[in-house]
């Protein structure tokens, strides 16, 4: 995959930088909710799969991201 | 096995004279999930009153319990079992005795340990003393004199004689400043405190006492010596009565924890003045069971029905659920402790732990990747199966690390052909990251690497491979929720199948993209071939007609069926369908930590010239190896647990069923002769 012009490497780095920031987006939205899972989990043990569950719902935006990733990869 | 054991409901109803023979039976049997009657449920029934044996039997029981804790016994592994009936003969006065002397040997142990505390405190008061050697009883108990002892950062002796004449000082270098030691006029106290603020004093407190520092301090040794020989005789003879007694004492606990639980039955079901009833579950299989062992125990005093099995005909209350006793075969049993972790199944839901027991060594196997530590996974499994018989949890774990050992090993040989990060064979052309060394030097395997983790086609495989793990598994979730559903709801059910559609068709338009991959072109030609062909250029790439076709017809039919918003969810499962890339992406992570291990460690060895660089080498491989090991496992469990769990369930689980808990409990410490 040789790059061969400013524009390509332009979309590159837009490419790293639309999955980077959906997944720290992601992370973040997944932080608060594991921490709420958790505590939750710890006055009731039959809320793990709930809790589990609810925790990675935030991964739809990191599919967003990579999408435009992936859009962007093929302009290149 | 894809359904939990079948359960029939049965009603008892009896003479009161019968209902101690009948719960004791239904105690040994272990058979009966109760239906627990609440207070005022149906007019002229109420609870009943504890058994007989009741009261006795929890008296001895906080007795026995005070005294487990006192000798520290409560989380032992049992040891051999111990006979019923010794422990009813000797039971009573074993109580006695036991409790007054290790009542008394556990009180003089408290005592002599706060006596040797306060001594410790002592000493620790009275060590900053030694240096001024004054005596202690010269230093409190005076009216016109004011003793204050403490550090100072520099002397204060000339300030001090300025300030009183009369006033005496004894100064001693301590580490960190200087030690002071002050007697003054009782009433130029305040400028003397003041002086020595100045000084930066801190203070020490004035011990009581009388003699040299030095010699209280001795005596004071002497004192815990003493008083430490007397706990370890203490601790000594408490040891030796929970050597003796430690089986006995754990096994009636166990036995009189039962009759107490026995006894408080009838708290839990419904009684007339002369009459009860039992109102619960039993599995369908042992119903005879519990019928000839009635028959035998209370004869006819007793009546036993059978109300219908659930989905057989009528039944009574069709919102009670069935409790759930999962039933599989035995190489699947530890699997149903990790879905125990999650939720219970429904009852009328399939049980989905086959399907783990199958997939989850595969997804293991596959991220872990390796002949060497899949022979590792199976060592350590196999090692703790040999040395750990007592924790059935360890036991599990165990079995699940053999199975995923053994898939791990099976891909690492056949599929990516290489042992503790090192290729069979050396790779041609710069494939597989360069690595110089191979197995070949040392035993030449006939295998070669179909795919090599570590190169740039191997990883796009790997990705690809992934998504039709995801297909398969995800499509296998769609089916059993479809499954699932067609008992009650045809619109749901269709909806699940409207969902595979969807399925379908973004693993087409996925497998569009993955293409010029070896293994996506192979599925292209192989499996795939008609369906990919006629196409559509969207966003630069060229996209299935029916891939899309597929992905419209199933959106319809969900916004149809399930309501417009539900079209936000083709989102989210094309997001799980991506989530399955971990397993590519947690293989090539291990593969790429053990080859730059390997590229540390292995040019020590090889090409280390003497033997401390080889012998060097050896030992960083080693620990190298070991971590890559312990977090590849890791990592690898937790993973494919989680796309069990949260992908997989998702499609079809609902969770949230009744555990089958029969009257009675398993005797760990006791046994019934």
């Amino acid at each position: 995959m040789a790059i061969e012009n400013v524009g390509a490497g332009l979309a590159a780095i837009g490419a790293g930088i639309a999955v980077g920031l959906a997944g720290l987006g992601a992370g973040l939205a997944e932080k608060d909710v594991g921490a709420a899972a958790v505590g939750a989990m710890a006055e009731n043990e039959k809320l793990f799969g709930k809790g589990l569950v609810m925790m990675v719902i935030p991964e739809t935006i990191i599919l967003f991201g990579f999408v435009i990733a992936f859009m962007l990869f093929g302009a290149i | 096995m894809l359904k939990p054991e079948p359960m029939t409901r049965i009603v008892l109803v009896g003479s009161k004279e019968a209902l101690e023979p009948t719960v004791t039976l239904l105690h040994d049997l272990r058979v009966l999930h109760l239906v627990e009657y609440a207070e005022g449920g149906e007019p002229g029934l109420s609870i009943g009153s504890p058994l007989q044996a009741a009261s006795a039997a929890s008296q001895k029981l906080v007795k026995l319990r005070s005294l487990l804790r006192s000798l520290g016994l409560e989380e032992r592994p049992p040891g051999t079992p111990v006979a019923v009936r010794e422990i009813e003969g000797k039971l009573e006065q074993a109580l006695v005795t036991l409790d007054l002397s290790v009542s008394t040997r556990a009180e003089s142990r408290q005592r002599v340990i706060a006596v040797i505390r306060e001594k410790e405190a002592l000493i620790r008061e009275v060590e900053p003393f030694v240096p001024f050697d004054l005596p202690l009883e010269h230093l409190s108990g005076y009216d016109s004199i004011v003793v204050l002892a403490g550090t100072v950062r520099h002397s204060i002796a000339n300030e001090l004689a300025e300030l009183s004449p009369e006033a005496e000082v004894v100064e001693v270098p301590v580490s960190g400043g200087l030690g002071v030691l002050v007697f003054a006029p009782a009433e130029l106290r305040p400028q003397v405190q003041r002086l020595l603020g100045e000084a930066g004093f801190s203070e020490y407190r004035i011990p009581k006492g009388t003699g040299l520092p030095e010699d209280v301090i001795g005596q004071a040794h002497k004192d815990v010596e003493s008083l430490r020989e007397d706990l370890a005789r203490v601790d000594e003879e408490l040891e030796g009565i929970r050597r003796r007694f430690a089986d006995f004492l754990l096994a009636s606990e166990e036995h009189l924890a039962i009759d107490v639980q026995r006894a408080e039955t009838p708290l839990r079901i419904a009684t007339t003045a002369h009459a009860f009833v039992i109102d619960g579950w039993v599995p369908t299989r042992r119903t005879e069971e519990l019928r000839t062992g009635l028959e035998a125990a209370v004869g006819t005093l007793v009546h036993f029905e059978l109300l219908a099995e659930p989905g057989k005909g009528h039944v009574e209350e069709p919102e009670e659920e069935a409790p759930v006793a999962l039933h599989n075969p035995r190489p699947a049993r530890p699997f149903e402790m990790l879905l125990g972790l999650f939720s219970t199944p429904q009852y009328r839901e399939i049980d989905p732990t086959i399907f783990m027991f199958l997939v989850f060594p595969v997804f293991f196997g596959l991220m872990v990747g390796d002949l060497g530590y899949g022979a590792g996974f199976i060592g350590v499994g196999l090692l703790i199966l040999w040395k750990i018989k007592r924790s059935e949890g360890w036991r599990e774990l165990a079995r699940v690390m053999i199975l995923g050992g053994i898939f791990a090993s099976l891909f690492g040989a056949l599929l990516f052909a290489e042992a503790f990060g090192v290729p069979f064979h050396p790779e041609a052309g710069g494939e597989g990251g360069g690595l110089d060394y191979s197995w070949e030097s040392v035993v030449n395997l006939p295998v070669h690497a179909p795919v090599h983790k570590l190169s740039d086609t191997g990883v796009k495989n790997l990705l690809v491979l992934s998504v039709v793990a995801a297909l398969l598994h995800l499509g296998l979730g769609l089916v059993l929720g479809f499954r699932n559903e067609l008992a009650h709801s045809r619109r749901h059910a269709a909806a699940k199948a409207a969902w595979l559609l969807v399925l379908f068709g973004l693993f087409l338009l996925l497998l569009a993209i993955g293409r010029w991959t070896d293994v996506g072109a192979w599925l292209d030609r192989n499996v795939f071939g008609g369906l990919m062909e006629p196409h559509v250029v969207l966003f630069g790439r060229s996209m299935p007609v029916i891939g899309l076709a597929l992905l419209g017809i199933g959106a319809v039919l969900i916004a149809v069926l399930e309501g417009g918003l539900a079209i936000m969810e083709i989102l989210s499962l094309l997001a799980n369908m991506i989530s399955y890339t971990r397993l590519a992406a947690i293989g090539v992570a291990k593969g790429a930590m053990a080859l730059a291990f390997n590229t540390i460690a292995l040019p020590w060895i090889f090409d280390g010239g003497n033997v401390g660089f080889v012998a060097a080498g050896v030992v960083l491989g080693v620990i190298l190896h070991l971590l890559v090991f312990l977090l590849g496992g890791l990592a690898s469990g937790i993973q494919a647990i989680r796309l069990n769990y949260v992908e997989f369930f998702l499609k079809f689980f609902r969770g949230g069923g009744v555990p089958f808990t029969p009257l009675g409990a398993a005797r760990r410490y006791s046994v019934r002769a």
